[in-house]
């Protein structure tokens, strides 16, 4: 038997239907802006919950407040959404999104 | 004057003009009834409550996740707040109390969430909405004004105290 004629094995591959059991791609945590909520707020929950320093904190808000969002942490699925779960708890618009 | 100040012993206290603590005392049911969803104010809730994932079939499954959390903190929050509220003493026309860290979470989740309905009750969906006159303002406005002084004024606090850590 050459190899023209040995039986292709084909690996099983279990089909995914779209990427949700993708582990390796990041997913970002997104602070949108609204226009009720005050700066220092964003600063004060960014440094609460993510531990970040002063500057790290105002550096993201203001990204949030000019350009309309910021991407304020990225990591696996589920650490995200506990991210974005405390992030509402704190009456922030947060998302989580993969780019 | 400052409501919020920290005490030489490294407390917080608030201290809230009598006619003040009267119009938040006030307001704190409405808020729980936007929290509640009850009937007729179920369009002010969704500035509370947003929504994760633009695709709908992992935003069901993320809210299934968290269940009612969110309502459940901010149902405690509201509580917390309620009690300080009767608490506290009378000093001249002020009214005053001591806060714990706790409680003082559960005064910065009220104030905001208090002001994100309040936007909503006065159709705030775009920084050129904000009224910035007062001969023109409405009621509602000015207390969404107060109720954003005194939050600026609790965060400055808690910000300082972040710095001293």
């Amino acid at each position: 038997m050459d190899a023209s004629t040995a039986p292709v094995i084909v690996p099983h591959r279990t089909e995914v239907p779209d990427d949700h059991d993708e582990p390796d791609l990041p997913w970002n945590v997104i602070v949108w802006n609204d226009p009720v909520t005050l700066m220092s707020h964003v600063v004060y929950v960014l440094r609460k919950l993510f531990g970040y320093d002063e500057p790290t904190a105002t550096g993201l808000m203001l990204q949030v407040h000019n350009r309309g969002r910021a991407v304020v942490a990225s990591g696996p699925r589920e650490k995200s959404e506990f991210d974005v779960h405390r992030l509402h708890a704190h009456g922030l618009q947060a998302t989580l999104q993969r780019d | 004057m400052r409501r919020f100040r920290r005490t030489s012993d490294g407390h917080v206290q608030l201290r809230l003009p009598a006619t003040e603590r009267v119009v938040l005392t006030s307001l704190l049911p409405q808020l729980l009834a936007v929290v509640n969803g009850e009937e007729g104010v179920e369009h002010l809730r969704g500035r509370l409550f947003p929504t994760a994932y633009d695709d709908p079939e992992r935003e069901d499954e993320f809210r299934r996740l968290v269940g009612d959390d969110l309502v459940v903190q901010r149902r405690a929050a509201l509580d917390d707040v309620v009690a300080t509220l009767d608490a506290g003493r009378t000093r001249g026309r002020s009214w005053v109390i001591d806060l714990d860290d706790d409680q003082l979470q559960s005064w910065l989740a009220v104030l905001h969430d208090l002001r994100l309905v309040l936007a909503q009750v006065v159709g705030i969906r775009t920084e050129s909405d904000w009224n910035t006159d007062p001969e023109t303002a409405e009621p509602v406005e000015i207390v969404l004004w107060h109720v954003g002084a005194l939050q600026e004024e609790l965060l400055d606090l808690l910000l300082g105290r972040l710095d001293d850590a």
